[in-house]
């Protein structure tokens, strides 16, 4: 530090001049002379220009922007700094993207403006500036990216559609062949017949069958599709798990020693140290004795490579079960309640007690001891863990709580359309913290996801039962019915659990040329 | 062993893979440098560009963030001297010493950004107002100042005062974390 109180007090004063561009001359020796005399000095500028500069990165300066609605949509708004800074790194890859399918693959020149004698609104009128594949041969999971371009923008689809994002849009690329329309619009057109490509709104997807169609997010509720040639339909999600082992299974499960997930078939396999009991909700549920084999490991999901496989949920995603847990709360001890370890695109959701060796990881930074774990790499921001502390404090619950041997339930989730990430428990939210919207989620790949320990080392110790992920992020209304649900000794869903193979999507209509429908896109009901 | 080109797909996934890893220090470590948000932007994207345009010079057994840190201080050293002859820049030698300390400070930029979200959250109302016209709208303080009825000196002062808090706040919380104040948390800690 400065020598004197009132050394760091100028120094900052005259940082703040230096910064805001409006130091004098004099000023300016001065505030030179005091950073080459001292090391300390020089320290503390650094310090306070790096919170200037983050300053404008950070949720308040981001997402206000992001959240006020209409000031994205207005024709020449200025977007967010960090809008521009990712706008122009997903420019950057998607360009080198570019480089690489031209330097290595005999194609066609990218496509110009259409010849024409008169303006037709229905022609991308753009010159394609990027390419959203790797190489046409063997493609390659492109990292999920969010533009944010302060002009308008033309991109290629992998499998050869025409894509305008418009200016002041933001529009999250997650595949080759989808994107994710947080604001503004985006029109695609197909310029081959074997191409596709789909939009997704939240509760929405607009899916091309042969077409150019327009997607516009009106307001934060409702989206305005326009068919401008060919055919769309649209689509709701259907608000049901990827996968979910209710663990009801149990006279199977003893036998085979696998259980399992009752939408997609997947076994889950368990250790020794894991044992088929009598349910916490239904007839069964699993043991975890905290020993090496206390695991329950999935067999299949796993992708080849970060961005794939069935865990790949760039969007949204929700980790849920109802567990009972004697967790010791010591420091050093892990218990996990699922993990999937595909290095810095790891997910979690575990008891953890760091001390205060792994602070770099927790967004928001809280105070050392034990915790509720929910990790996820962000895309743009790294990996961090949400850890809510169990301290008893602004509606959190304690160790001795959670740990008191009695059926919790438990909820993680992050949504990229509003940007929180949250915990739930009991059925109510305890604990978030909120990121720039549109931030997407990088996950899956080639690691087996596990249920209760993560390759032998972090065993859970207690119950575990009514274990599902969803690929989006179940609402707080959602998770309070769910846990009314349980407490009265039902399973989420309130009646059978959802049947195998259950599609994802379902179609509400189909437009063809010349229709625009407006929808409400968290009911799918037009207006 | 031979060089590789830089236009291989193997490159290209490597590149992206390491540039997105270290995306956050380096911009961070460029705006700490360079203070206005449109020179700092061309600075990380000229930054960009050079790293992918060298990539073939990158040594794979090498680490990135320093070779990548290396350019950016080029660029930013670059910035400056093309913008010495219109105001106060500080010499070359002190710009390099800065350098230097923001380099050092690099490896905890991540959670000093954390900490401060964390303070942004106790602002006033009309503080976040400014946070978002001058640092997420760009908007210039003489426009928010002719938006407040005030005075373009009562807006810088208002920032400045908001910033020290804050500054104040971080330093707080990141000694009631224990964490390393004047140098940088040292290696990658293993998460368990």
């Amino acid at each position: 530090m400065p020598a004197t109180p009132r050394h760091q007090e100028e120094l900052l004063d005259l940082a703040a001049d230096y910064v805001h561009g409006t130091i004098t001359a004099a000023d300016g020796s001065r505030l030179e002379a005091m950073l080459h005399a001292s090391p300390a000095a020089r320290r503390e500028f650094v310090d306070y220009c790096m919170l200037h500069g983050q300053m404008a990165l950070s949720t308040t300066a981001v997402g206000q922007g992001d959240a006020a609605a209409g000031t994205l949509h207005r024709p020449g708004s200025t977007l967010p700094r960090i809008g521009r800074a990712a706008a122009m790194l997903a420019g950057l890859a998607l360009a080198a993207a570019f480089v690489v399918l031209v330097s290595n693959t005999p194609r066609e020149e990218p496509s110009q403006s259409p010849v024409s004698d008169s303006y037709d609104n229905r022609q991308l009128p753009l010159v394609t500036v990027a390419n959203l594949q790797v190489d046409g041969e063997t493609p390659t999971p492109l990292n999920p990216t969010t533009l944010r371009p302060d002009k308008a923008t033309a991109l290629r689809s992998a499998s050869g559609a025409d894509v305008n994002v418009a200016e002041a849009a933001v529009f999250g690329v997650t595949t080759g062949d989808s994107g994710t329309l947080y604001h503004g619009s985006v029109q695609a057109r197909l310029a081959k017949p074997d191409a596709n490509f789909s939009v997704t709104t939240s509760n929405l997807r607009i899916v091309d069958k042969g077409t150019a169609f327009h997607v516009d997010r009106i307001d934060n509720d409702h989206v305005a599709v326009t068919v401008l040639d060919g055919e769309v339909e649209v689509q709701s999600r259907v608000r049901l798990p990827v996968c979910y082992w209710p663990f009801d299974d149990v006279d199977s499960a003893r036998g085979s020693g696998q259980a399992f997930d009752a939408v997609g078939g997947l076994p889950a396999t368990l250790g020794s140290a894991a044992t088929p009991v009598a349910g916490i909700v239904g007839a069964g549920a699993v043991r975890f004795d905290n020993a090496p084999s206390a695991v329950a490991t999935i067999g299949g999901g796993a992708g080849e490579q970060v961005g794939t496989g069935l865990f790949a949920m760039a969007e949204g995603i929700t980790i849920e079960a109802v567990v009972a847990s004697a967790w010791s709360g010591r420091f050093k001890d892990y218990d996990e309640i699922f993990r999937k370890e595909d290095g810095d695109a790891r997910m979690l959701l575990s008891f953890q007690n760091d001390g205060t060796t792994h602070e770099d990881f927790s967004e928001p930074p809280v105070q050392a001891g034990p915790c509720l774990s929910f990790g996820l790499h962000l895309a743009g921001r790294g990996y961090h863990e949400l850890d809510m502390p169990l301290d008893g404090v602004d509606g959190r619950p304690t160790l001795a709580e959670i740990t008191d041997g009695k059926p919790h339930h438990v909820v993680a989730t992050y949504d990229s359309y509003t940007g929180r990430k949250a915990i739930f428990i009991d059925g109510r939210k305890r604990f978030e913290h909120a990121y720039p919207v549109g931030t997407l989620v990088r996950c899956g790949g080639p690691a087996p996801a596990e249920i209760g320990n993560t390759r032998g080392t972090e065993p859970f110790t207690g119950m575990i039962d009514e274990f599902a992920l969803y690929d989006f992020a179940l609402t707080p209304d959602e998770v309070a019915t769910h846990w009314q649900r349980v407490a009265a000794g039902q399973n989420y869903f309130g009646s059978a659990p959802p049947a195998p193979g259950s599609p994802r999507w379902q179609a509400i209509t189909r437009l063809v040329e010349g229709q625009t429908m407006t929808f409400n896109q968290e009911t799918g009901l037009p207006r | 062993m031979p060089i590789p080109t830089p236009h291989s797909a193997a490159d290209y996934e490597l590149f992206l893979a390491l540039f997105t890893k270290c995306q956050g220090r380096l911009q961070a470590f460029i705006r700490t440098l360079v203070h206005d948000p449109s020179q700092a932007d061309d600075v990380f994207q000229a930054t960009s560009l050079v790293l992918w345009r060298s990539f073939a010079t990158f040594r794979r057994d090498a680490e990135f963030l320093p070779w990548a840190l290396g350019t950016a201080r080029h660029q930013v050293l670059l910035h400056w001297r093309t913008r010495r002859r219109d105001r106060h820049v500080f010499s070359d030698d002190l710009l390099a010493d800065l350098a230097d300390v923001a380099e050092a400070r690099i490896d905890v930029a991540e959670t000093r950004l954390a900490a401060l979200e964390n303070c942004m959250a106790s602002l006033s109302e009309r503080q976040r107002d400014l946070v978002r016209m001058f640092y997420g709208e760009h908007q210039p303080a003489a426009t928010i100042a002719k938006h407040w009825g005030r005075s373009v000196h009562a807006v810088y002062k208002a920032l400045k005062v908001m910033r020290q808090a804050l500054f104040d706040c971080v330093s707080r919380k990141l000694r009631d974390l224990s964490l390393p104040l004047d140098e940088s948390a040292g290696g990658q800690p293993v998460i368990s």
